[in-house]
């Protein structure tokens, strides 16, 4: 429609041949691609060039700087899904993500159902500026606070629990002890999702009119029948976009190495998930098996994908009849 | 037992504290010398302040502040490259017609969707070191160029879709140039986009760990990786106050950007940046 016009518009204003008026398309169309050109080249080798190279590299035996690969088929895959590393390293991911979803949905959810119920506009906001806060902050440094917070010579977790609570004699040595490693890195997960999970789910919320509850409330009903009669089932669509979003929770890495030292290995194996085991294995073992890494990688990104496609099956049916929520 | 007004309130200051308390307490360790933190019975405020920390920092020559320096270069170099390129295309991909336009812009949303971080990695690892970049800053800059190119094309596509067409045309009949339409034109309005754009990709790049602890050993790491190579809080030049500094330092340039930028951010969901 608007091209037409346009064209149209601009053969008004300067009466000429219709051989100008096509040279203006063409000259359109090469105006286009060279304003994308920029893009598309950062995109074409950091995105289209690297996933497909990393996926041939996948079928070789190829290893970093090594002169000689060979295409080995399926093998790296076979290997993967029979290395303990891997397989234990699903469990832990999958451990991490029931552990950091739960507390970084629910928490959140309260405090945003909390929040949306504060009506005084400049107070909301200056809340929301404040709980935003942690998410703006780099992740390694989150992740390296807390590895100070859970020092357990002073840091503040213990400092708290022992010195100033006395809920326990002595304090533990979080990061150290295998069982409490993982529920120490999902505790920092939960801290470090609250803000930015609830101004998520705000965006939801403030989708949803607020003359629903007043009438609810006319009608007698309580906060917490409000909340899940009509505040829930509205808030589906936003909650199932987080969802599939968490996800990714199973590829965690970066919060591993910068908790536990960038590939000191001194991360206690409760805590070598597949992603961190496949960084340790691509990039500090000494041969650099390129290849396997990959491999596993690729298994990894098929685990999520697949993922994402059930959670997204799931909950088909009344995608379409509700609307709203957020607008992601 | 409903609760009123003040309950809610003093429920979010309550989260709201616990939220910023971790940040606090690193403040106040940064203002306390390393013998007062180790001092028993530990203390949750400082029995001395001192400023001595912020001196050891830059005094003793810890390369702590040449890597703050070298996170300020590349995202100095990063944020402007990419606020650039994504204009440009995001406005071309919003109003400019070409063959082949809607299937490549679809070609580059998928990506989003694709959790490849790794694989990716594996690439770009083989890509810097066959360019002989390797713990550079160039090294780091060429793949960091990459980080969120994608959304921020989305973003500004959407914020251009969103100026209403009848101000082009006008230009247009006006006997305006097409760039020249682009730039007086098109790029003011959507400046409230590109300052969104900004301060993602600056909190992007300057936070940004995976590609840095992975490609940088020495010379090109910046400061976040820094600190995370450290191993021991208790001994040598890097005890715990004085990393505390450091650590306050490499959180003021995300805190000025995101309170000088938050309001574009706003402007810039109101006008259907994240839209699908």
């Amino acid at each position: 429609v608007t091209v037409g016009s346009l064209r149209g518009s601009a053969r008004l204003a300067q009466p000429r041949t219709s051989s100008r008026a096509l040279s203006a398309s063409v000259q359109e169309a090469l105006i286009g691609y060279a304003f994308v050109a920029p893009v598309v080249l950062i995109f074409g080798v950091f995105y289209a060039y690297a996933i497909a190279r990393s996926l041939a590299l996948s079928f070789t035996n190829f290893k970093f700087l090594s002169p000689s690969s060979q295409f080995v088929g399926l093998d790296n895959y076979v290997t993967a899904l029979q290395d303990h590393w891997v397989l234990e390293g699903f469990a832990k991911a999958a451990y991490f993500t029931v552990l950091s979803f739960l507390g970084s949905l629910l928490l959140p959810l309260l405090v945003a159902l909390v929040l949306d119920r504060v009506s005084h506009p400049r107070l909301s906001s200056i809340y929301r500026v404040l709980l935003f806060l942690p998410a703006i902050m780099p992740a390694p440094l989150i992740a390296r606070l807390w590895r100070w917070m859970y020092l357990p010579s002073f840091g503040l977790i213990n400092y708290v629990l022992v010195d100033w609570l006395h809920i326990l004699d002595s304090g533990p040595l979080w990061l150290v002890s295998p069982e409490l490693a993982m529920p120490s890195l999902a505790f920092m997960a939960w801290w470090s999702a609250l803000g930015i999970v609830t101004i998520f789910l705000l965006a939801g919320l403030d989708g949803i009119p607020k003359e629903l509850y007043e009438a609810a409330r006319i009608d007698g009903a309580s906060e917490l029948r409000i909340v899940w009669s009509i505040t829930l089932p509205l808030l589906r669509n936003t909650l199932i976009v987080w969802s599939i979003l968490r996800i990714e929770t199973l590829a965690v890495v970066e919060p591993i190495l910068a908790m536990w030292g960038g590939g000191g290995g001194s991360a206690p194996y409760s805590i070598w998930t597949w992603a961190y085991y496949a960084w340790e294995t691509g990039f500090k073992s000494g041969r650099m098996p390129f290849g396997y890494a990959s491999a596993i990688g690729w298994i990894g990104a098929g685990v999520m994908i697949a993922l994402a496609l059930v959670v997204r099956w799931l909950f088909r049916e009344r995608d379409r009849a509700t609307e709203g929520g957020a607008a992601v | 037992v409903k609760p009123g007004r003040f309950g809610r309130h003093t429920f979010i200051w309550i989260v709201i504290a616990l939220v910023l308390l971790p940040f606090v307490w690193v403040i106040l360790l940064s203002v306390r010398p390393y013998s007062d933190l180790v001092l028993l019975p530990p203390t949750f405020l400082p029995r001395v302040w001192t400023l001595g920390n912020y001196q050891a920092l830059f005094n003793k020559d810890i390369a702590l502040t040449q890597y703050f320096v070298n996170s300020a270069i590349v995202s100095a170099v990063v944020v402007p490259l990419v606020v650039f390129s994504t204009c440009l295309g995001g406005y071309a991909f919003a109003r400019l017609r070409f063959p082949g336009r809607d299937l490549l812009f679809w070609l580059l949303v998928i990506s989003l969707f694709l959790p490849v971080a790794f694989p990716r990695l594996i690439t770009v690892y083989e890509l810097v070191s066959d360019w002989g970049l390797m713990d550079t800053l160039p090294g780091l800059m060429l793949p960091y160029l990459s980080l969120g190119i994608v959304i921020y094309l989305f973003i500004m596509r959407n914020i251009f879709i969103e100026i209403p067409k009848e101000l082009e045309d006008a230009a247009r009949i006006d006997g305006a140039t097409l760039f020249g339409v682009f730039r007086r034109i098109m790029l003011p309005l959507a400046a409230p986009g590109a300052m969104m754009v900004t301060m993602l990709c600056f909190l992007t790049t300057w936070g940004e760990y995976l590609f840095a602890v992975t490609l940088s050993t020495s010379n090109a790491l910046t400061l976040p990786v820094a600190m995370t190579l450290v191993t021991s809080e208790t001994q040598g030049d890097t005890v715990l106050t004085v990393l505390a500094t450091a650590y306050v330092l490499a959180m003021i340039p995300p805190l000025l950007v995101y309170l000088g930028l938050n309001r574009f951010f706003r402007a810039g969901l109101a006008q259907g940046a994240l839209k699908f």
